[in-house]
């Protein structure tokens, strides 16, 4: 469903202006990558900025959550979440991995739905209880 | 069927199903003949006749030598009685013309000749003292005016429907979605096609084509003529308006038209219009700026309390003109046996009964040989109303089908058994529901019941939900399923209520209404204490909003992690089953009358039917609303894919319907952004978010995650200036905003198909209003003291209900503790030592409004500027009682902050500031 190619989510090289989320300030920050491999960071407040945009240029990764069909329960659809944040590049195959699943109520939330989704090592968990239908 | 070969015979086929074709058939089905009522639209009365002013005249604005006024003269008379056959809404409520200046009261007096010239029954000329009696909302400054009390007002289509279904008790056909393209003369008979390749033939034709009239003239050979479109646009107000007169009110009229009024409708709304502007587009349905702010002007020029705050939304209708100004009803001079029904302008409502005679008269003397129907029957049966019945009509309905008692629409409190019956009488498409039924007509105008409506139309008529439209093909609602999930929808039947048993307790300690966060932390802490809570919510699950927020993101503060909403929503329904509390979900409910003891609760359920709780106290846990497009006025057309951003979240996570391709989104709130990431996640585009504060309204976090992940621009400062499209949303205009005008000269045009509103939440009140809770200017919560009581005793609030939060804690946090004074109420404990609590500089607003002495109290506020580094201080006078340093405070962040009322004394007054 997600064009695998094309890049779903940005992803930052060499140098970007980004907003550091770590508080609700927000500061805007430069950053940029330097010769020797390190990361130069301006505009930050405090030092937490710098480890946001570090993480940010080199592993960004982003919790994914969605829903799956499911059948036989009273909704037709189960909400679900990633067990831990996935890669950036590999949130589009996580994504069609979770859209291709046909699940089967009952459900428990919490339950493991799937294992190793798209290769990622990352499995996805119900986030809701879903009954058998009478 | 194949076309060609097959065709259906008939005496007499009526193009046109507008009012006009819908009388003149009703008028034939007396007589044994074979009729056919064909339309263009999906639905009958989708023409003009959907949007007027659905006034019946009071016979004084047109001379006798016009056609139109003697019609509308003797259509006007015919209205009592179709009314008592046919049971559509209608009230002789009476006219009033105001005068406001000495050449006015000229014009008046004119009016009023021509009005006792054509019998206007009981037409009176007013002084300034009489008409404001007659009126009392109009202006003071009015010296006079006409009264007629044979006007009235119906509406519109619920006639042009009962008209149609009461001819089709006689034999009528109804052909919908038939577009006459084509018309041919064999022998004596006529052929006529549609677009689709169906054709039917008759000895006669009506060319009832509204708009299309000189069309379809052409089509048939017959004489030219011109049909010119002269638009009509309105506002329509809430039904809680205080601007509702009593009458029709309109100023003088000018030489072109009537002028604009102020319309209170059958079903309790106002209606404000119509301009009155020329066009040459047939299609052309769009409102603008200008001319809906002149609307809400002159308005207020004969009505002073009408408000532009009242507008739940905005349309417009085209009427048909011919050049003289009059209907043309006769029969062709080139083709015999066409009967022109033409250039049925104002007032062709009220004229309709009367053309109908005419044009039966024009049959017959064309040669139609009419002999009466042995067995006519000219009764309809009343449509179910929910809304209008009292309690023992609401039982003996549900006890007729349950489904009487499965509330869809909540604003206008619409069953799906009402939509059932509007199913039945042949509407399946969501505005000929909505006209026939109601559901989706409110305030809300349908984010809560449309994805309901969908499913409903899916499941008792089988067709799939990408197929259903709001007003025939091309306005679809769903562009897709999400993958695994079916389209077409057969009728289960829903698991009942959910928790411990079925049936509502006669009686309770509290009604807990609502159960979504605030409900559930309430009743917890009601139940802890020894009480018994009752939970009542008219969703299937618990949870409330958190069902549909499948992101991540809550209870960062109290649970220290980040759950999804579901999850979140799961904990409490865990804490809820074991602490034993009673649940009712799928239960809504009608109202809260207050008796000697307490208070009776009136709940309505498809498993329960109506059943009455008495308790002692009510917690309010409502949650919010979404403000819609009536809310901010935006201009242009009424497409299909125009909904509120919590809309296409529920339709998306619960229902699995994709609802377009490509999106722009109006606001930057929160649910708006979290969408735009969730369009992205299921393959589909969002192409902007237009915010028109210079600051976004949503949460960094999301800004940063939702948008600039997916390089989303966000125009901040710009503004939407018009929604275009015809059946379905081809794209919008923008403009950035200069010292608060929009610059369209630097405008620029976006496509989408797609427009998600995230302007804002309302406190869902409409429960607490007609308890006579008093609600608050800022926040549109209930007024609260430190218990978070509400004005009326025993009743409390908590939640969205009391204000908006940004954080499902807070909710938590607050609902706990209002469980915790609920229950210290209902021990008796509440002597209560109060100070009032004001907001100061800088502040929006405060909850609770008073804080109590001698203990620690929390409060919850929204500063007005954003600043990094900030100082809460709350002082009595010149002291200071409490003073918090914030971070960085924002309007859109919450600040909480404890007060210890230790130092201060019954009555002061304290007062909280930002620094
Ligand atoms: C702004 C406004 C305010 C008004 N206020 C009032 C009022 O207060 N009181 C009053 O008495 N009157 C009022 N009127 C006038 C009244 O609404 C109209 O006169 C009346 O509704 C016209 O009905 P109709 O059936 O003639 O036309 P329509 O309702 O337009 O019906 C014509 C039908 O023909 C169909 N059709 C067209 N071409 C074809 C084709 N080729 N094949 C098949 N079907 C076709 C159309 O789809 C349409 O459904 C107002 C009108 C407007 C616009
Ligand atoms: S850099 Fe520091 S102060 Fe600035 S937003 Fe990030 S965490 Fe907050």
């Amino acid at each position: 469903m997600i064009a695998e190619n094309q890049r779903l989510i940005r992803v930052r090289d060499t140098e970007d202006e980004l907003t550091c989320i770590v508080c609700p300030i927000g500061c805007r920050l430069h950053a940029e990558r330097k010769d020797g491999g390190s990361l130069e960071v301006t505009g930050n407040r405090c030092k937490r900025g710098v480890a946001y945009a570090e993480e940010e240029f080199r592993d960004p990764r982003r919790p994914v959550t969605g829903t799956c069909a499911v059948t036989g329960g009273e909704f037709f659809r189960l909400p679900v979440k990633s067990s831990e944040a996935v890669a950036v590049d590999r949130i589009p195959s996580f994504l069609n991995a979770m859209y291709e699943l046909e699940l089967t109520a009952p459900i428990q939330c919490g339950e493991v739905i799937a294992t190793d989704v798209a290769g990622t090592g990352i499995d996805l968990v119900a986030t809701m209880s879903m009954r058998k239908e009478e | 069927m194949d076309g060609e070969k097959h065709m259906d015979r008939y005496n007499v086929a009526i193009v046109g199903a507008g009012v006009s074709g819908a009388a003149v058939a009703r008028r034939l089905s007396a007589y044994d003949i074979r009729i056919a009522l064909v339309d263009r639209e999906a639905d009958v009365s989708f023409g003009t006749s959907k949007a007027n002013s659905g006034i019946i005249h009071g016979g004084f604005h047109h001379n006798l030598r016009y056609l139109k006024a003697q019609l509308e003269i003797q259509g006007a008379g015919m209205y009592p009685q179709l009314h008592r056959e046919l049971g559509f809404p209608y009230r002789r409520c009476g006219i009033v013309v105001a005068a406001f200046t000495n050449e006015e009261l000229i014009t008046a007096e004119h009016l009023y000749r021509q009005g006792v010239e054509n019998d206007s029954a009981g037409i009176e000329l007013c002084g300034a003292d009489r008409i404001r009696e007659l009126e009392p909302k109009l202006h003071q400054d009015v010296i006079g005016g006409v009264y007629a009390p044979a006007g009235g007002i119906i509406e519109p289509y619920r006639f042009v429907f009962a008209l149609v279904e009461n001819a089709e008790q006689n034999g009528l056909t109804v052909l919908r979605d038939f577009e006459v393209t084509d018309a041919s003369r064999a022998g004596d008979r006529f052929a006529l096609r549609a677009r689709d390749g169906r054709s039917i033939d008759a000895d006669f034709v009506v060319n009832a084509a509204g708009l299309y009239a000189d069309e379809v003239s052409g089509i048939f050979g017959a004489e030219e003529f011109a049909i010119s479109p002269r638009k009509g646009e309105y506002h329509l107000l809430d039904r809680r308006t205080v601007a509702c007169p009593q009458r029709v009110v309109f100023p003088i009229p000018t030489s072109v038209s009537k002028g604009m009024l102020v319309i209170p409708t059958v079903e309790g709304t106002v209606l404000l219009g119509p301009t009155a502007d020329p066009l040459d587009d047939k299609e052309d349905l769009t409102t603008s700026r200008d001319r809906l702010s002149e609307i809400v002007a002159s308005a207020q020029q004969l009505v002073p309390s009408v408000s532009a705050s009242d507008i739940i939304t905005s349309f417009s209708g085209l009427r048909p003109t011919l050049p003289d100004g009059d209907f043309m009803i006769r029969e062709s001079d080139v083709v015999p046996g066409l009967i022109h029904v033409a250039g049925i302008q104002s007032p062709g409502l009220t004229a309709a009964p009367a053309v109908a005679e005419y044009v039966k008269d024009l049959l017959k003397s064309a040669g139609c040989s009419l002999t009466e129907k042995t067995r006519f029957s000219s009764h309809l049966p009343a449509v179910r109303r929910t809304r209008l019945m009292d309690d023992t009509e609401i039982a003996s309905s549900w006890d007729e089908n349950h489904d009487a008692g499965s509330v869809v629409c909540r604003c206008e409190t619409v069953t799906r058994e009402e939509i059932r019956d509007a199913i039945a009488a042949g509407h399946t498409t969501i505005d000929g529901i909505k006209f026939y039924c109601r559901g989706s007509a409110g305030r809300c105008q349908g984010a809560f019941c449309i994805p309901r409506m969908l499913e409903i139309i899916a499941e008792e008529t089988g067709v799939p939900v990408t197929e259903i439209t709001k007003r025939g093909p091309g306005s679809e609602l769903v562009d897709r399923t999400l993958p695994g999930t079916p389209a077409v929808r057969s009728r289960r039947d829903h698991p009942l209520r959910a928790g411990a048993g079925a049936g509502a307790p006669r009686e309770t300690d509290v009604v807990v209404i609502g159960g979504g966060a605030a409900g559930m932390a309430a009743a917890i802490e009601v139940a802890a204490r020894g009480f018994d809570p009752l939970i009542v919510d008219r969703e299937r699950t618990l949870g409330g909003v958190l069902r549909q927020c499948v992101h991540n993101g809550f209870g960062i503060h109290e649970y220290d992690e980040e759950l999804t909403g579901p999850e979140y929503a799961e904990r409490y329904v865990a804490e809820v089953a074991e602490a034993g509390i009673p649940v009712l979900a799928d239960t809504t409910v009608l109202g809260i009358d207050r008796t000697d003891a307490g208070f009776h609760t009136r709940l309505l359920s498809r498993e329960g039917g109506l059943e009455i709780v008495h308790s002692r106290a009510i917690a309010l846990a409502m949650g919010s609303r979404e403000r819609n497009r009536g809310g901010i006025q935006i201009p242009g057309s009424r497409p299909a894919g125009v909904m509120t951003a919590g809309a296409a979240q529920r339709l998306i996570n619960v229902e699995g319907f994709v609802p377009g391709r490509r999106a722009v989104i109006i606001g930057s709130g929160d649910i708006g952004l979290i969408m735009a990431r969730r369009f992205k996640l299921i393959g589909a585009d969002v192409q902007a978010v237009i915010e028109i504060q210079p600051v976004p309204s949503g949460i960094t976090r999301n800004i940063v995650q939702c948008l600039d992940d997916f390089s989303i621009p966000l125009y901040l400062g710009h503004v939407v200036t018009a929604i275009h499209g015809g059946d379905r949303v081809t794209g919008v205009s923008v403009a950035p905003l200069e010292n608060g005008v929009p610059r369209t000269d630097r405008g620029f045009e976006i496509d989408c198909d797609t427009v998600l509103l995230s302007v804002g939440l309302i406190p869902e009140n409409e429960l607490s209003r007609p308890l006579g809770v008093e609600l608050h200017r800022q926040t549109n919560g209930p007024v609260v003291d430190s218990r978070l009581m509400t004005s009326v005793r025993g009743v409390f609030a908590s939640g969205n209900v009391l204000h908006i939060h940004d954080l499902v804690d807070f909710v938590a946090e607050e609902s706990r503790r209002c469980g915790r004074t609920i229950a210290d109420y209902l021990q008796d404990r509440d002597g209560l030592e109060e100070a009032d609590l004001v907001a100061g500089s800088n502040v929006r607003y405060v909850v609770p409004g008073r804080i109590r002495v001698g203990e620690e109290n929390r409060v919850y506020l929204r500063s007005m500027i954003a600043q990094v580094g900030a100082t809460v201080e709350v002082r009595r006078g010149e002291t200071v009682i409490a003073s918090e340093k914030q971070h960085h405070v924002q309007p859109s962040e919450m600040i909480t902050i404890a007060v210890d009322g230790a130092p201060l004394s019954p009555g002061d007054r304290v007062e909280v500031s930002v620094r």
